[in-house]
């Protein structure tokens, strides 16, 4: 029985990438996924066809692509167009990427948007990380001011000190720490908190499962990590 | 799939003696390739500041002792890759010698003492001298690739990249000079050598990075 969940992997076509739902289901099939949580490619700043396009597919894969929409909050409007979003077109959660779309974390055009977000109680994932516009720590006190939303973000040691501080925010896995699970981090690293990514097409989803068998999880971390904990925020089934 | 036959070594950063050299690391190596001469092929790691010493190291380790090349880290180290005060004369000594130099490479902290493009300043200055980009520069990997473009003696080394940076590698300066690497304890083989295996490139190409490569820039029989 498929049980795992791919927490980030992006659907559709732009000039760094591309990915079709034939290709990514064939591949789910292949390596025991249930599902997959599918979001637009960079980069922007108009993401309107690329969310229809994740809208379409996840209409036509009902029980195995999760969309979230990603949206750019420099747009005018934006925040309504969020707010259908969610309410009416399926998409389970929203997608922001400061570096992409060129604005710092807590500027104040995301309010809006992440207002809409704890009003209808669906998670934030935000890109962090490797650009002046998304350091780890501006996420973290992002995250702070909001604590009824949940927030996820990428995956590194620094982030990972900084996050487990913050009760909304989760990590995702890519590339997933298999050495911090066999050393010395082993006991410390909270499994609750972590979300099994594997950012296909730029990443490998079959590095990233090869990353957790070499990990010697039991099977109960894997669980969570692999759906469970997703699972909880999303408040699905 | 995936038995190593044999595996290109250094000393680590955490092996520097309280005088600032790595002549016991270098020497335990030594040790090493005597007990399996086919499958421990080492590389003589240097100080590039204690310059005496470093050029010594080299003559004693590459010379007499057969170490298949030299390997400097300019982070650990603290020194520009392009300095021509402190790794020219390196370079010049390792050139002499006919043997590879491997670089340390990656994301620019420290100053940007590693940044891969300043291996373009060496591969210009010795151009018989095997220069090879460790990490491919890391997140800088699309800078290593560039002069990798400039410089036909640079070679790139592969760990820690996506099988998609790798491909890219290849497409853009040829699989000949691309070589396999896991940084092994901080890589992971098993994962390193899965990503060449993802490639999308031709088993021929992926044969030539896993081994080919290297056996021919060391001379291997």
């Amino acid at each position: 029985v498929r049980k795992m969940i791919d927490g980030h992997a992006f659907l559709g076509k732009s000039i760094y990438m591309e990915q079709s739902s034939y290709d990514l289901i064939l591949k789910m099939d292949r390596l025991g996924l249930k599902a997959t949580v599918v979001i637009a490619p960079p980069p922007g700043p108009f993401y309107e066809d690329a969310n229809n396009f994740i809208r379409e597919k996840a209409i036509e894969f009902p029980d195995r692509l999760i969309p979230i929409f990603r949206t750019n909050p420099h747009l005018e409007g934006e925040p309504e167009r969020v707010r259908i979003a969610l309410t009416d077109q399926g998409f389970r959660g929203i997608q922001l990427d400061p570096k992409n779309d060129g604005y710092g974390v807590g500027n104040k055009i995301m309010k809006p948007i992440i207002q809409i977000a704890k009003d209808l109680g669906v998670p934030v994932y935000i890109h962090s990380g490797d650009s002046i516009f998304c350091p780890i720590k501006a996420v973290a006190d992002y995250a702070s001011r909001f604590e009824k939303v949940n927030f996820i973000t990428n995956f590194s040691q620094r982030a990972y000190k900084v996050a487990m501080k913050k009760n909304n925010l989760y990590l995702m896995t890519r590339p997933f720490p298999t050495l911090m699970f066999k050393r010395k981090n082993k006991t410390s690293l909270d499994i609750d908190r972590l979300i099994f990514t594997s950012d296909a097409p730029i990443g490998s989803l079959e590095l990233e499962l090869k990353r957790v068998e070499l990990s010697s999880l039991k099977q109960e971390a894997k669980d969570k990590i692999f759906g469970g904990n997703l699972k909880r925020i999303m408040e699905i089934n | 799939m995936n038995k190593i036959d044999a595996l290109v070594t250094c000393a680590p950063y955490s092996s520097i003696g309280k005088d600032r050299t790595y002549d016991e690391a270098n020497q335990f190596l030594a040790e090493s390739m005597n007990k399996a001469p086919s499958r421990i092929l080492p590389l003589v790691r240097v100080n590039p500041h204690l310059k005496e010493n470093a050029l010594e190291s080299i003559q004693r380790f590459v010379g007499e002792k057969r170490f298949y090349g030299v390997k400097i880290h300019p982070r650990n180290e603290a020194f520009a890759i392009n300095s021509e005060e402190i790794a020219y004369p390196i370079a010049k000594a390792t050139a002499k010698l006919r043997v590879p130099m491997l670089i340390h490479t990656g994301d620019p902290d420290t100053y940007g003492f590693a940044q891969p493009t300043l291996v373009g300043d060496l591969a210009d200055a010795f151009p018989n001298l095997t220069l090879i980009i460790g990490h491919m520069g890391k997140r800088l990997y699309e800078d290593a690739i560039l002069v990798a473009r400039w410089f036909d003696n640079i070679i790139l080394e592969t760990s820690f990249r996506s099988p998609r940076e790798i491909a890219y590698a290849v497409r853009h300066i040829g699989a000949d000079r691309v070589v396999y690497g896991s940084d092994m304890p901080f890589g992971i083989p098993e994962i390193e050598i899965m990503k060449i295996h993802l490639c999308d490139i031709s088993l021929m190409e992926k044969n030539m990075i896993l081994g080919g490569n290297i056996a021919r820039i060391l001379n291997l029989e």
